[in-house]
């Protein structure tokens, strides 16, 4: 019987073989090739790498079905980036599809960016996101300008929902001692937002007095079909 | 009992292997029982008798069965090891049908050791220096190939010529990075900026301009972004520099 025990592979022993070459074959594809990667996670630090941040946390992940079946958007930030990002499971993987990172080293009382992303012209998120280094600062508002609004200006919140946001509330987080916002909503007709889009964030003190106003001018619109 | 009896009882409470496990199981069962019989017939017995004697000897063929199934418990481990097999496959088409990334790897090595061509801009070139200047900007590493003095639309411009890669080999390059990065002379902010470039995810390069003012030995580049600011002092060709 001590050759059986010798020659015969039992199932366990044969089944950690099988992980192995599976673990190598993965790990080969993820560093040299840079596909097959298994986690979003992964995606992300292929973001990270390629819009030069370092390594960033996570603030908070959001599933967006409307844009991909498999989408997901997350907020990242470090002590100098804040960054929105999006990845998607495709057949080579978890790939990253867009990035808005905005650089925070700079001293400002607000820093931030805004993402539209619509599909077949049918569905679509728009998202502003960013941080607010202002401890005054109790209540924010996103507003955007379009080249067409004979005001020049328009509150995001009168068309698709309420944009003021004030801390404590759900679209307003903290990480490492730092505030972050995000506010998101669907797009409903992709010909409201041309690409001369401006977004600016207000910031009021608890007596609704304004203590900061700065251009979100880090942003990007896509189009997938 | 028949060779063939017995391997039938010993596989009988093997029910839950697969096909290839059954198949290993009976080949070994047959080498081990070919085994003590060579030596029996080497001492001159008769086949049969020594078949049915080492087929004695070996045990109950029902007790072995059992123990021998004790060896190929949970169903997991099995169904673990065809999900291995799957990934593998996956990730082999993956890597087949990927393979041109390859390229960035190979964008990223010849960056990084030998000395990539980069096209000048320049009308006229009045002088013109190869260097190997190397500075880390995030996790990525920047170096300046060559730097030429000479005409372009009109003008007297220094052109550097620099590329990016990973500090990893295999590694993806920050995407335009030259947009953080100023080349300026010591005392003057007029530059031209950018020129055509070649980018893959393993390394970028591209050419940035100073105008060089007489007297003019280096100009400085400087990359300032997410919080860090690091500086590299290019000299000039000599030709083109001290006027």
């Amino acid at each position: 019987m001590k050759r059986k025990e010798k020659c015969l592979s039992s199932r366990r022993r044969r089944t950690l073989r099988r992980v192995l070459i599976a673990a190598a074959a993965v790990l080969l594809a993820n560093r040299i090739f840079l596909i097959g990667l298994l986690f979003p996670i992964q995606a992300l630090r292929h973001i990270e790498e390629r819009t030069g941040t370092g390594r960033t946390a996570v603030v908070c992940r959001d599933w967006v079905p409307e844009i991909y079946k498999t989408g997901l958007v997350y907020l990242t930030e470090n002590e100098n980036v804040t960054m929105l990002s999006a990845v998607r499971l495709s057949f080579y993987g978890w790939t990253e599809f867009y990035s808005v990172p905005v650089d925070c080293g700079a001293e400002g009382p607000i820093h931030g960016g805004w993402w539209s992303f619509v599909r077949m012209e049918k569905a679509g998120r728009f998202y502003v996101f960013g941080r607010v280094d202002d401890p005054e600062i109790a209540w924010l508002e996103v507003y955007f300008m379009r080249p067409d609004d004979p005001r020049g200006e328009e509150r995001i919140g009168r068309v698709h929902g309420n944009y003021g946001i004030h801390r404590g509330d759900s679209g307003w987080m903290e990480k490492d001692g730092r505030l972050y916002f995000l506010f998101e909503a669907n797009l409903v007709d992709w010909s409201e937002y041309p690409t001369g889009l401006r977004v600016v964030a207000v910031g009021y003190d608890e007596d609704r007095n304004v203590v900061a106003r700065t251009d979100l001018e880090q942003g990007g619109v896509s189009v997938a079909q | 009992m028949t060779r063939g009896e017995f391997l039938d009882r010993v596989l009988l409470p093997l029910g839950r292997l697969t096909a290839e496990e059954r198949e290993n199981v009976r080949r070994e069962l047959e080498e081990h029982v070919e085994d003590r019989m060579e030596v029996m017939l080497d001492m001159g017995w008769d086949k049969e008798l020594v078949e049915s004697r080492c087929l004695e000897a070996m045990g109950d063929p029902a007790e072995i069965g059992r123990e021998m199934a004790a060896q190929y418990r949970g169903t997991g481990w099995l169904w673990i090891g065809r999900a291995a097999v799957l990934l593998t496959v996956v990730v082999c088409i993956q890597a087949v049908l990927g393979v041109e990334v390859l390229f960035n790897a190979w964008d990223g090595l010849v960056v990084r050791t030998l000395r990539p061509q980069i096209t000048s801009m320049l009308d006229e070139v009045e002088a013109e220096e190869l260097v190997d200047l190397r500075m880390g900007i995030g996790n990525d590493v920047l170096r300046v190939v060559r730097v030429s003095v000479g005409e372009a639309e009109g003008q007297r411009v220094a052109e550097i010529a620099m590329c990016a890669y990973d500090r990893w080999p295999f590694g993806i390059v920050a995407h335009n990075c030259e947009n953080w990065i100023t080349v300026e002379r010591r005392e003057s902010e007029a530059r031209i900026h950018g020129g055509p470039a070649s980018r893959t995810y393993g390394a970028e390069c591209w050419q940035m301009y100073a105008l060089p003012a007489p007297g003019d030995r280096s100009v400085v580049l400087t990359y300032s972004r997410y919080g860090e600011t690091v500086s590299l002092e290019v000299p000039l060709p000599e030709q083109g520099g001290a006027v």
